[in-house]
C-alpha cells in the first residue's frame, strides 16, 4: 500500500482505466510495456487493485445483509383469521368481562404479567441436536429437527407426533416437542410433553427439562410451580431466574 | 407417410428443446454480464433464489440458520469473484446457480473437518470429498484486503457513498457530478481525495 504514497491523480486514474479495461490500444501498448519493466508501477498496480476489490467486497457484503432480510423468513407467519359480527360482539362481550375480572384481579395478574416478563427475558429455544441425515437410521427424527432448527415449529410437531405413538414415553421425543411448543407460545402443551420426558429416570436432557418446565410455568403465570422446577435443573440460567423471582 | 410425419415431428420438437437450451445459456451469459456490472437487481435475485437450498444442505449436515447465512454469504462472494475475473463461465442453463451451492456445499465440509468443529462432534460419516473449486486462501493478500474493508467502513459517508457510486456503482464521474451537482473536475478530485483518505486508513490499520 505504501507504494500508492506518492501516486498523482492522473496516475491511479491511468490505472484504474489499465484494470477496468477501458484503455484504448495505443494507451495499453505503452502502459504495458512501461509495466513490464517499472517494478514500482507494478506494485503500484496490485495495490489498486486491492483497494478496488476492498471497496467492491465491503458494499456487496452490505448489500447481501440487505438482500438478506427480503428472504422469507423460515417461520411460518401467524395465520390471520377473518372475524364475523358474531364473533366481534363476542369478542367485545368477552373484553368487557376482561376489564370487571382485571379490576377484581389486579395483583394476581400483577404477578402473572411478572412472570410472563421473565418468561419472555429468557426463553430461547433449546439450539436443536446435530443434524445428519443420511448417517442415521432415524431419518424421520431428523427431518423434524431441521425444521424444528428453521423454526418451522408446527412441522417439526407435526412430524414429531407422528412419531410418538411407537415411543410415547421417549424422552428426546416429549422434550423436543415440549420445547417446540413453548416456542409457539402453547405453554399447556409444552408442560404435558416436558412432564412426560421427566419421567425417564436419569435422562440426558433433565437438566434441560426443567429448567423448560419452569419456563412453562412462568409463561402459565405460575410463579410457584416454576420455583420448583428451577431447582431441579443445574442450569445457570434457572439460577439466575431463581434470584430474579426472589426480588 | 405416418412415419414421415412422425420423424418431423421428432425433429421439430428436438429443435425447439435445442433453441430453448440456447435461450437459457443466453440468459446465464446475461445474468455474467450483469453480475460483472454489480447490477444491483440480478444480484439480488442470484442470492434470494439459491439461498434456501444452501440453507437446507447446511442444516441437514449439523449446521445452524447463522451458519448457513455465513457460508452462503463467503460462498456468494467467490462466485463474484470468479465471474469478474472470468474464472467461471456458464456451460449450461444452470450453471450459475449449481456453481454457487456447490462452492457453499464444498466450505461447508471444510468447515466440517477443521479441528475448529472436530473438537466439539464428530465428522459425519457421509460426507464427500470436497473439490477444488474455492481457491486457495492467500493469507498476506487477505489480511490486506480485510485491512482496505474495515478502512472503508471508516471512512466518513460522503466519501463512502462516492466511492460506492465510481467503484461499486461503475459511474462514470459525469454521472456522479450530476447526481451531487457540482463540476466534473471537482467530482475527480473529491474522488482522489476519498482514495487518498482510504489508503490512508489501511496502512493506519494493525
Amino acid at each position: 500500500m505504501e507504494s500508492l504514497d506518492q501516486i498523482s491523480q492522473e496516475l491511479l486514474e491511468t490505472i484504474e482505466r489499465y484494470l477496468n479495461h477501458t484503455m484504448g490500444d495505443t494507451e495499453r501498448i505503452t502502459f504495458m510495456a512501461k509495466l513490464e519493466s517499472d517494478t514500482t508501477l507494478q506494485q503500484q498496480v496490485k495495490d489498486v487493485a486491492l483497494i478496488l476489490n476492498g471497496i467492491e467486497t465491503t458494499v456487496l457484503e452490505e448489500k447481501m445483509d440487505q438482500f438478506h432480510k427480503e428472504i422469507a423468513p423460515s417461520t411460518p407467519e401467524k395465520k390471520v383469521i377473518s372475524m364475523g359480527q358474531k364473533r366481534r360482539k363476542f369478542i367485545a362481550y368477552g373484553i368487557a368481562a376482561s376489564v370487571i375480572l382485571a379490576l377484581g384481579l389486579f395483583w394476581v395478574f400483577n404477578q402473572k404479567n411478572t412472570s410472563q416478563k421473565l418468561f419472555a427475558e429468557h426463553f430461547s429455544p433449546d439450539p436443536g441436536l446435530p443434524t445428519t441425515m443420511s448417517s442415521t437410521t432415524n431419518f424421520a427424527f431428523y427431518d423434524a429437527m431441521v425444521d424444528y432448527k428453521r423454526e418451522e415449529y408446527e412441522k417439526a410437531i407435526e412430524k414429531w407426533q407422528t412419531q410418538l405413538p411407537l415411543k410415547p414415553k421417549n424422552d428426546t421425543l416429549n422434550y423436543f416437542i415440549g420445547v417446540s411448543y413453548l416456542a409457539q407460545g402453547n405453554e399447556y402443551e409444552a408442560i404435558r410433553h416436558l412432564n412426560l420426558a421427566s419421567q425417564v429416570p436419569g435422562s440426558a436432557f433433565y437438566e434441560d427439562i426443567f429448567y423448560y418446565l419452569g419456563l412453562g410455568h412462568l409463561k402459565a403465570g405460575k410463579p410457584e410451580a416454576a420455583t420448583v422446577n428451577f431447582k431441579l435443573s443445574n442450569r445457570e440460567e434457572a439460577k439466575e431466574i431463581l434470584l430474579e423471582l426472589d426480588h | 407417410m405416418p412415419r414421415v410425419i412422425t420423424v418431423k415431428i421428432l425433429v421439430s420438437f428436438l429443435y425447439l428443446h435445442k433453441m430453448r437450451e440456447t435461450r437459457q445459456i443466453e440468459k446465464q451469459f446475461e445474468l455474467v454480464t450483469a453480475i460483472k456490472a454489480n447490477n444491483e437487481n440480478a444480484l439480488k435475485q442470484l442470492y434470494t433464489q439459491n439461498f434456501k437450498k444452501v440453507e437446507h444442505y447446511i442444516l441437514t449436515n449439523s449446521g445452524s440458520v447463522h451458519q448457513a447465512k455465513d457460508t452462503y454469504q463467503e460462498a456468494f462472494i467467490v462466485l463474484w469473484r470468479n465471474i469478474k475475473t472470468g474464472k467461471f463461465e456458464p456451460k449450461n442453463e444452470t450453471a450459475l446457480q449449481g456453481y454457487l451451492y456447490q462452492i457453499a456445499k464444498n466450505k461447508w465440509i471444510d468447515f466440517l473437518r477443521s479441528s475448529q468443529f472436530r473438537k466439539t462432534d464428530s465428522l459425519p460419516d457421509n460426507l464427500e470429498e470436497a473439490d477444488d473449486m474455492a481457491p486457495v486462501d492467500n493469507q498476506p493478500k487477505e489480511k490486506k484486503l480485510s485491512k482496505v474493508m474495515s478502512a472503508f467502513k471508516q471512512l466518513g459517508n460522503p466519501c463512502k457513498e462516492l466511492l460506492t457510486h465510481f467503484y461499486f456503482g461503475k459511474k462514470s464521474v459525469r454521472e456522479i457530478a450530476n447526481t451531487l451537482q457540482i463540476e466534473e473536475a471537482s467530482a475527480r478530485n473529491k474522488k482522489y481525495r476519498c482514495m487518498q483518505k482510504l489508503k490512508e486508513l489501511a496502512i493506519s490499520q494493525n
